[in-house]
C-alpha cells in the first residue's frame, strides 16, 4: 500500500516551518543503495533488554519485526508507536523506530530517533553504542563522512 | 415517456386537422414526421435516463460521513486500572451486561474479574477479531488477561475505539454500508413479503401489483397503497424528487426498467437496503438498514433476531409514524403484522413467529453520538486534515479517521475544567459567565494531543479558544530567555547572579518602557534560578538585553513557535500573542528534553473499506542542547516547589517533581499555566473574550485548573534524563562552590566545566585541598 505524505500536518495557524532555519530538515544529499556499504551490526541482541520489558511491549516489538521483515515499514512503525504510548520512555522502542526510518531511507529522522533513544538510554552502554553505529551509518548514507566518523568514535568509546 | 407527448399532441392535431382539411396526403406526411421526431425524442430521452441511472449506480452511490475515532484503549498486564474505571470504559463502549456472553459487545463482572466478549474492529494495522476474554484486576492494576477458549494469556488486548464524531455530507444522511452477503435472510424475506412479493419475477414494474394497488385505491376512494416494486422505490429514492405526479411515476417506471435491464436482482436489493430512509436523529437522517440496526439496536445488522428485523422492515412504510422510540405500541403492532405476513407466506416458521412476538421492541436506550461530542478536538482534527483532503472528501468519502484523542481523559478533563471555571467565576466575583478558557493536553513523549477544550462549556461548538484565542503569553515566554542563557555555559549557569534592578528602554514609538516586578520591588543581585522561580521581570529583562532579543527570538523559534515574532524588548516579558495549542507546541520541546515533536491529533486515515490511506507518523528533531534543557527543567521544577507554581502540590503528591511555569499579563487579563508531569503536558489559558481583566493570576486561575486535571489524569512522576555532561556541585547561597558540610549549601546541576570555581569561605583550607586532590585523582583516572 502506498502512503503518501509522511509529514505531520501543521497545528493551528502556524506559518511554513521552512521559514525558520532551526525547524528545517538538513538538506538532502545523494544517498546510496543499502547494499553498497558493508553491513554493520547495529541489530542489537535484545535479549537482556527485552527481558525487562512487559509482555505487551515484547508482543508489539515482535509484531513490528514481522512487518519490517515483509518490508511493511509503515505498519511496523504503527506497532512501535503503540509501544511508545504504553512505554513512552523506553529507549529500545525509540531505537527500533530509528531502525525502521533507516530502512525507509529517512536518514535524518533515523538520526534524530537514535539520538532520542540515546538520551533515554542513559547508563545502557550497549544500546548507546548500537545507536551511535546507526547514526554513523545514516550520516554515511547522507554523504556526511566527518559526522559519520565522529559517531563511530563515540560508538567505539562505549565498548 | 411517450404518453405525455401524446397527451399534448391531440389538441395540436385537432387544430392542424381543421386547417389542413384540403390535403389528407400532407397530413399523413406530417404525422409520419411527427412520429419519427417523437421516436427520436423518446430514444434520446431513454438514452439520457440510461446514462443517469448507470452513472450514479456504478459511480459513487452515496456520500458517506467520515467517522472520527478516539485512540483505542489497550489493556495489558500491569496497567493501572480500577474496577470502576474498567466498568465505566465498557459502558462507554456500550457493552451490555450478560452472564452468558451471548454476543459480541457483552461483558460480565464478578468482583474484580471481568469476562468480556469483544467486538471485532478493523484498525489501521489490521483487524482485531472478536474474542472472549477474562480479565482479573488486583491492587488496582490489570493482573491477568486470558483468552477464555484457549486459556492462554493475552499480552495486549485492544478494544474497539469510541467513535467521537463524524463529518457529515451536506444532506446529513448517515449510513453504514452493508453487502448483500452480510444481510440476514430474514430481512430479505421480510422486505420482499411486505414491499414487493413479485420481486424476483418482474422486470422492474409489476402490472399485477399496479392493478392490486389500483383496486385497493378505488375501494378506499384515495391513494392508500402504492404499486411500486422495490426497484421503483429505489429509483424514486435514488434519482427523483419526492413529489407525486403521473409524470414522475412514468419516469420512475422507466428508470426501474433500465435498472433491471442492467443489474442483477441482488445488486438492486443491496442498493435498496443501503438507500432506504429509516429514521431521523435531529438533523441526521438514518439511511439504510446497516445504520438503522446500530441506531435502534446498537448491533450490527447480521446479529439481529427475527423480531428486530421485522421491526425494521415495518419501519419502511413510515419511519416517523412507526418510530419505535416514540410510538412503541404502533411499532409493535406493525412488527407483528410483518411477522404474521412472513409466516403466512411461509418464509418464517410459525413457531419462530410466536417466539418473536413475545419480545418487546428491545430498542437500545443509547443513540450513537450524533454530530460531535468534542467539538474543539474535532475542529483540530479537521484543520489538520484539511491540508491533505478537500472538504468534499472529508464529508462524503466515508473515511475512518483515527485520532489521538483519549476518550476517558478528555471526558475527565472537561468535567473538572467546567466545574473549576464555574467556581473561579463565582469566587473572584467575575461577571457571571464571563470567565472563559481553553486547555490542551498532550502526551509528554510523542506529541499526541489527547484532549482539547475550547470553551467554558466544553460541549459547545463555537469559538475554539484552544486554537483561535491568540493572547499574550506573559511569563510563559521566560523559559526561552533562560534557555538562551543556559545554552552558553561559559557565561551562565543556574547560580549566575543577575541584576534585578529597574531598567528603562526606549521603544520604537519613542516612548519609554519601564517594566516592573509583580511585587513592585527590586531584588538586587539574584541567582538565575531564583529569578525564574519567582518570575522576576526586571532580572529577566536585564538578562534578555544582555543576551540580545533576536537571540531569544531564535530560541523561541527553535522550541517550535512558528508565528511571526517581533524582536522588541517587550518580547522578554511575553508581548507575544499565541494560542494555547501553540504554547503546548513550545513546551513540548521542553518536555521532550530538547527534542521538538510536532503535535499530532491524527494517527492515520483509512478508506471506507478499510484500506490504509495515510499515516501521520511520530517524528522528532533535536533542536536544543539537552543539557541546557535539563538545567532549565530543573529550575522549572523549583518554580513548582518554591516559586509561583507551589499551589500545585496542594493537589498532587510531593514526589511528582512537576515542571511548569505560570503566566500573567497586564492588569490580570490573561491567566496562563503550562507544564508537565511524567506522562502528560498541559496548557491552560483563562481570561475574558472582551479582554477585560479577569482578576486572575496564572497561579490563582490557570494553575488551579491544571493541578486538578493533572491530579485526575497523571500517573507518572517526572524523571528528567541527566545527560552525561551534567554534574551536581554543592554551592552556598551566594553561588560559591561549597561542600555537603556547609550550612545552607545546595546541590545544583552544571554542564561540566561551568560550575563555580571560587570556594565559599565555609570550605576550610583542608577541605579545599582535599577536594582539589580528589578532582586531580578523578582526572588522572579518566585520562587513563
Amino acid at each position: 500500500m502506498s502512503m503518501y505524505n509522511q509529514v505531520p500536518a501543521p497545528i493551528g495557524g502556524s506559518a511554513q516551518s521552512s521559514n525558520y532555519p532551526a525547524q528545517r530538515e538538513p538538506a538532502k544529499v545523494e544517498t546510496y543503495a543499502l547494499d553498497d556499504t558493508e553491513p554493520t551490526e547495529y541489530i542489537t541482541q535484545p535479549e537482556a533488554v527485552v527481558a525487562t520489558h512487559s509482555p505487551a511491549i515484547v508482543a508489539l516489538l515482535d509484531g513490528a519485526y514481522q512487518y519490517s521483515e515483509q518490508g511493511q515499514y509503515d505498519m511496523a512503525a504503527v506497532k512501535l508507536e503503540r509501544a511508545v504510548r504504553i512505554s513512552p520512555r523506553n529507549p529500545q522502542v525509540w531505537h527500533e523506530l530509528a531502525k525502521i526510518r533507516m530502512a525507509q531511507q529517512q536518514y535524518e529522522m533515523a538520526i534524530s530517533l537514535a539520538k532520542k533513544s540515546n538520551l533515554l538510554a542513559a547508563g545502557n552502554r550497549v544500546l548507546q553504542r548500537t545507536n551511535w553505529l546507526l547514526i554513523a551509518d545514516s550520516f554515511n548514507y547522507l554523504g556526511q563522512s566527518s559526522a559519520a566518523n565522529k559517531a563511530k568514535i563515540k560508538a567505539a568509546s562505549l565498548f | 415517456m411517450a404518453k405525455p407527448r401524446n397527451k399534448q399532441n391531440p389538441p395540436k392535431k385537432q387544430i392542424r386537422h381543421r386547417k389542413a382539411k384540403p390535403s389528407r396526403h400532407l397530413f399523413r406526411v406530417f404525422l409520419i414526421r411527427l412520429s419519427v421526431l417523437a421516436l427520436i425524442v423518446i430514444v434520446t430521452y431513454g438514452a439520457y435516463l440510461d446514462y443517469i441511472v448507470r452513472n450514479q449506480f456504478e459511480g459513487k452511490r452515496w456520500e458517506l460521513a467520515a467517522h472520527v475515532y478516539a485512540n483505542p484503549v489497550e489493556l495489558y498486564q500491569g496497567l493501572p486500572l480500577t474496577v470502576k474505571q474498567l466498568e465505566t470504559l465498557l459502558i462507554d463502549l456500550r457493552y451490555q451486561r450478560s452472564a452468558s456472553l451471548t454476543s459480541a459487545g457483552t461483558y460480565y463482572r464478578s468482583g474484580s474479574t471481568f469476562k468480556i466478549r469483544t467486538r471485532p474492529f478493523d484498525f489501521f494495522d489490521g483487524r482485531e477479531e472478536s474474542k472472549s476474554i477474562r480479565i482479573r484486576l488486583s491492587n488496582n492494576r490489570v493482573g491477568s488477561i486470558q483468552n477464555i477458549r484457549s486459556a492462554r494469556s493475552v499480552a495486549l488486548l485492544r478494544l474497539e475505539p469510541v467513535q467521537v464524531g463524524s463529518f457529515y455530507p451536506s444532506h446529513k444522511e448517515d449510513r453504514i454500508l452493508v453487502k448483500i452477503s452480510e444481510v440476514p435472510q430474514t430481512l430479505i424475506d421480510g422486505l420482499i413479503t411486505i414491499e414487493d412479493r413479485d420481486f424476483y419475477q418482474h422486470y422492474g414494474v409489476s402490472i399485477k401489483s399496479i392493478f392490486r394497488a389500483l383496486w385497493a385505491n378505488i375501494k378506499a376512494g384515495g391513494v392508500v397503497q402504492g404499486g411500486s416494486t422495490l426497484t421503483q422505490q429505489l429509483a424514486k429514492n435514488f434519482y427523483l424528487s419526492p413529489e407525486r405526479s403521473l409524470w414522475r411515476k412514468i419516469k420512475e417506471a422507466m428508470m426501474a426498467l433500465i435498472l433491471e435491464f442492467h443489474y442483477e436482482k441482488d445488486e438492486i436489493l443491496e442498493a435498496y437496503i443501503n438507500e432506504v430512509f429509516l429514521g431521523q436523529d435531529g438533523a441526521r437522517s438514518i439511511n439504510g438498514f446497516g445504520m438503522a440496526s446500530v441506531f435502534y439496536f446498537n448491533k450490527p445488522l447480521i446479529d439481529l433476531k427475527p423480531h428486530q428485523v421485522a421491526l425494521l422492515v415495518g419501519l419502511v412504510k413510515g419511519p416517523s409514524y412507526y418510530d419505535p422510540r416514540r410510538h412503541s405500541k404502533r411499532a409493535l403492532k406493525r412488527r407483528d403484522l410483518v411477522l404474521d405476513e412472513m409466516a403466512r407466506m411461509g418464509v418464517l416458521p410459525v413457531q419462530q413467529r410466536n417466539i418473536a412476538k413475545r419480545y418487546g421492541t428491545g430498542i437500545s436506550s443509547f443513540k450513537r453520538f450524533s454530530g460531535s461530542r468534542f467539538p474543539a478536538y474535532l475542529d483540530l482534527v479537521k484543520r489538520q486534515l484539511s491540508r491533505d483532503y478537500k472538504e468534499e472528501e472529508l464529508n462524503s468519502d466515508g473515511l475512518n479517521i483515527f485520532s489521538t484523542l483519549d476518550y476517558t481523559l478528555q471526558t475527565t478533563a472537561e468535567k473538572i475544567f467546567k466545574g473549576t471555571l464555574k467556581s473561579l467565576n463565582k469566587q473572584y466575583g467575575i461577571e457571571k459567565g464571563k470567565l472563559q478558557g481553553a486547555m490542551v493536553i498532550t502526551r509528554r513523549e510523542g506529541g499526541e494531543v489527547v484532549a482539547v477544550i475550547g470553551d467554558r462549556n466544553p460541549e459547545f461548538d463555537g469559538f475554539n479558544r484552544a486554537l483561535d484565542a491568540i493572547r499574550p503569553i506573559g511569563s510563559l515566554v521566560k523559559p526561552a530567555v533562560y534557555l538562551t542563557a543556559l545554552s552558553k555555559p561559559s557565561q551562565f549557569n543556574l547560580t549566575s547572579l543577575i541584576d534585578d534592578s529597574s531598567i528603562s528602554l526606549k521603544q520604537q514609538s519613542g516612548e519609554l518602557w519601564e517594566p516592573q516586578n509583580y511585587d513592585k520591588q527590586e531584588h538586587g543581585q539574584v541567582p538565575l534560578h531564583r529569578a525564574l522561580t519567582h518570575s522576576y521581570n526586571l532580572a529577566t529583562v536585564n538578562l534578555g538585553m544582555e543576551l540580545k532579543v533576536p537571540r531569544v527570538k531564535r530560541t523561541l523559534e527553535e522550541l517550535g513557535v512558528r508565528r511571526a515574532i517581533n524582536p522588541y524588548p517587550s518580547l522578554l516579558l511575553g508581548a507575544l500573542p499565541l494560542s494555547p495549542v501553540e504554547v503546548a507546541q513550545m513546551y513540548q520541546t521542553l518536555a521532550g528534553e530538547g527534542f521538538f515533536t510536532p503535535l499530532r491529533s491524527i494517527q492515520s486515515v483509512s478508506s471506507n473499506d478499510n484500506i490504509a490511506l495515510q499515516r501521520y507518523p511520530l517524528s522528532v528533531r533535536q533542536v536544543a542542547n539537552p543539557s541546557a534543557v535539563y538545567l532549565l527543567n530543573t529550575a522549572l521544577q523549583e518554580v513548582m516547589t518554591e516559586g509561583t507554581g507551589r499551589s500545585a502540590y496542594r493537589y498532587l503528591p510531593a514526589n511528582y517533581r512537576l515542571v511548569g511555569k505560570t503566566g500573567t499579563t497586564d492588569e490580570l487579563r490573561d491567566s496562563w499555566f503550562a507544564g508537565f508531569s511524567g506522562d502528560y503536558l498541559a496548557v491552560v489559558w483563562l481570561g475574558r473574550d472582551d479582554n477585560k481583566p479577569s482578576k486572575l493570576t496564572g497561579a490563582s486561575g490557570a494553575l488551579q485548573v491544571w493541578s486538578k486535571v493533572m491530579r485526575a489524569i497523571s500517573k507518572q512522576t517526572v524523571s528528567l534524563t541527566q545527560p552525561e555532561d551534567i554534574e551536581y556541585v554543592w554551592v552556598d547561597p551566594s553561588g560559591l562552590r561549597a561542600n555537603e558540610f556547609c550550612a545552607d549549601a545546595v546541590q545544583y546541576p552544571y554542564i561540566k566545566g561551568s560550575a563555580p570555581i571560587e570556594y565559599s569561605p565555609c570550605v576550610g583550607a583542608v577541605g579545599r585541598t582535599l577536594e582539589r586532590a580528589g578532582d586531580w585523582f578523578n582526572g588522572f583516572i579518566k585520562s587513563k
